[in-house]
């Protein structure tokens, strides 16, 4: 029977590994933490919109609740989606008139030649290594190309970047959207449905909205 | 190390999750685009109607102007109450200044006032003998009696 026999260099590696995998989950853990505060924070915009209906008892039932809930929260959206949209439409919009003007409908933004590439990093292939029969990264590329200015790459470095803030704030507000909508039906839950046990006690987010629906 | 471990479940059960989390928050994203394209389309139609897809809705403006309502009423029996305690003070107040005023008129006050008597009760038979009896001077043990024998009936 062959025994596996690990040297000292296989160890480490094993221990590092193990270290980076535990750092990983736990870097996760604590940026999913503070993606839950952001969207308990921008639920609390709902309490915002329903204040008023709920404070006049406008409306009989837990549907008609949601339903203006949703209403006023498309709107909201709207409201908060316009810009990056705008952003979007325009660097768009732009990469359609530099094609009409350049001639070059095959004009690719990321391209390392005459694109967004030409400032970045241009890494060679990853040297790998047979570890238990598995190919395993086992060091650094070699650096083909380090990040220049091309003139003719100009468009590229507007069109990106516009394109990289139009997305990442279309979908904050995409998940502004859902945490709202959430919102919006446990507040509707919390009004119309009648519990004979107490709730345990609010977390200091849940503070107003515990008041608002007592009363 | 019990928060530790916590964040590092947490990390592991989001790290599993994530493909769906991203699948869910792209679909999201689609529909999000077409709730915007409506949003687009009523706005425009809003624009030339003269109205804003992003003020109050008329639910909004009506439900404000219940809650005006309510607290108009709610200030209006609070001042209400305040005028009927007002009244009800100025009216001791004055008293007190007339009694201070005329002390005198306090003796005489109280004379008048009626003190409250007790109903007359109809009067008992026994009662009525006893009364005959002081009066023509005649035995009253048979009133005596009568009460011992009372005083029989109640021991059981």
């Amino acid at each position: 029977m062959n025994l596996i026999k690990l040297t000292e260099n296989d160890k480490r590696l094993i221990i590092v590994l193990l270290l980076l995998i535990i750092l990983l989950f736990v870097i996760v853990g604590y940026v999913s933490l503070f993606i839950k505060k952001i969207m308990d924070k921008q639920g609390s915009k709902a309490d915002e919109m329903l204040a008023n209906v709920v404070k006049a008892e406008y409306f009989g039932s837990e549907k008609e609740l949601v339903r203006f809930g949703i209403r006023k929260n498309s709107r909201l959206f709207f409201k908060e989606a316009r810009v990056p949209f705008i952003i979007l439409c325009v660097a768009w919009l732009g990469l359609l008139l530099f094609c009409l003007f350049s001639g070059n409908w095959h004009y690719n933004p990321l391209s390392t030649e005459n694109g967004f590439g030409t400032l970045l990093f241009q890494l060679g292939p990853w040297p790998k290594s047979k570890f238990f029969h598995i190919n395993l990264i086992s060091g650094w590329p070699e650096v083909v190309a380090k990040p220049h200015f091309e003139w003719k790459a100009w468009f590229s470095y507007l069109f990106v970047p516009a394109n990289i803030i139009g997305i990442i704030w279309y979908l904050i507000a995409t998940q502004a959207y859902i945490a709202r909508s959430l919102r919006i039906y446990k507040i509707a839950r919390g009004i119309y449905r009648k519990k004979l046990v107490a709730d345990p006690a609010p977390t200091s987010t849940e503070t107003n909205t515990n008041n608002t629906v007592s009363q | 190390m019990v928060q530790f471990f916590k964040v590092f479940g947490r990390g592991v059960l989001y790290t599993v999750l994530l493909p769906f989390i991203l699948v869910v928050w792209v679909l999201y994203g689609v529909y999000c685009l077409i709730i915007f394209i409506i949003m687009f389309i009523k706005s425009l139609i809003g624009f030339f109607k003269g109205e804003s897809v992003t003020g109050e809705t008329k639910e909004d403006q009506a439900a404000r102007k219940m809650i005006l309502e309510q607290e108009q009423a709610q200030q209006n029996a609070t001042q209400m109450m305040s005028a009927m305690y007002q009244n009800v003070l100025a009216q001791a107040q004055a008293q007190q200044t007339m009694m201070q005023q005329n002390p005198g008129m306090m003796g005489q006050q109280m004379y008048q006032q009626p003190v409250p008597q007790p109903a007359p009760q109809p009067a008992t038979e026994l009662q009525n003998n006893a009364v005959f009896a002081e009066n023509t001077g005649e035995n009253t043990d048979i009133l005596n009696e009568n009460e011992e024998g009372g005083t029989d009936n109640e021991s059981y």
